[in-house]
């Protein structure tokens, strides 16, 4: 193995380390359990419930990661290839909602028809197109599963004439559920150093 | 040519490995501050599995030779030691990587 290679897998354990706490976990599955109770109820109330968490993102990692295993900084360039990738994800999405909106009417009615039955099994698609960036990036493992899992989950779910809301709820309880067991198997893992080791 | 300076010739690309780095704790430390911005004594203490005194002692003498730059600062009226590779420090893990891909080059004859 090159030492390109060890550098970048020791990368990926490192970065796979910092986010062995399931924070991100949680923020993904209560965003998407967000958009789930949305479609549920129709309702804009829940919109909050989509982006709110990303909030807390940052003040739950500093309060419960940070004083166990420490704060790192990972390289800037690494960190905009992976924000570069989901902003061209996400202008794609646009670009074709934007297309489907505008001029739905210059759409053939058979793929228009199709879009409106299968338009979950798209956005199952980008979301494990996203999970995979993510997981090739970062070295998060997980994140495979969460790829594979949003395909069949979303799949399954349209196959057997589920009602929507209900499998968009399933995928996001599942990454909560993983989310919540993550942390509590850090917090056992790392408790609280006393308050002479907890710095330097 | 000689043969004793052709076994020096031979011998260049390990004189040119920089003892400091080489040392295993402080490689170790090099190693996990290249792949970052920069890390708390805390999280370097967990990654590389070094002693709070073994670390600190190393450390010191990485901070010595410039390869890198320890500050202190306060986050929620906790203090917190960052520890980031000077650009020195980035040029000398990347030299010390090169030679020694050179050494084992030309070892396995390569």
């Amino acid at each position: 193995m090159s030492q390109e290679q060890d550098f970048k897998k020791l990368q990926q354990r490192t970065y796979e380390s910092y986010h062995q706490d399931g924070l991100i976990d949680i923020i993904i599955g209560l965003s998407i359990i967000g958009f789930g109770l949305m479609m549920a109820f129709d309702s804009s109330v829940f919109t909050f419930m989509g982006w709110m968490p990303i909030i807390f993102y940052v003040p739950f990692k500093n309060r419960l990661t940070v004083p166990r295993i420490g704060y790192v900084k990972f390289s800037s360039s690494r960190i905009h290839l992976f924000f570069g990738i989901f902003m061209a994800l996400l202008a794609l999405v646009l670009l074709v909602g934007f297309y489907y909106f505008i001029s739905s009417g210059s759409i053939p009615p058979g793929f228009s028809a199709w879009i409106r039955k299968y338009y979950l099994l798209v956005l199952a698609f980008i979301v494990a197109f996203a999970f995979l960036s993510a997981a090739f990036l970062t070295g998060i493992t997980r994140f495979y599963a969460y790829a594979l899992l949003v395909l069949l989950i979303f799949a399954g779910g349209i196959w057997l004439g589920v009602d929507p809301p209900i499998y968009v709820l399933t995928y996001g309880l599942l990454i909560e559920a993983v989310g919540i067991w993550h942390l509590i198997r850090f917090l056992r893992k790392y408790p609280l150093p006393g308050h002479e080791d907890a710095h330097e | 040519m000689s043969e004793t300076e052709s076994s020096a010739e031979d011998l260049q690309p390990i004189a040119d490995i920089d003892p400091l780095i080489h040392a295993p704790t402080r490689l170790k430390i090099m190693a996990y501050l290249s792949i970052v911005e920069s890390a708390d004594f805390t999280f370097l203490m967990r990654q590389t599995g070094l002693t709070r005194g073994n670390l600190s002692v190393n450390l010191r003498k990485l901070e010595e030779a410039g390869y890198v730059n320890i500050t202190k600062e306060f986050v929620d009226r906790i203090p917190r030691t960052l520890i980031r590779l000077t650009n020195e420090g980035r040029q000398a893990i990347q030299t010390y990587r090169d030679n020694m891909q050179n050494v084992l080059n030309d070892l396995l004859g390569e």
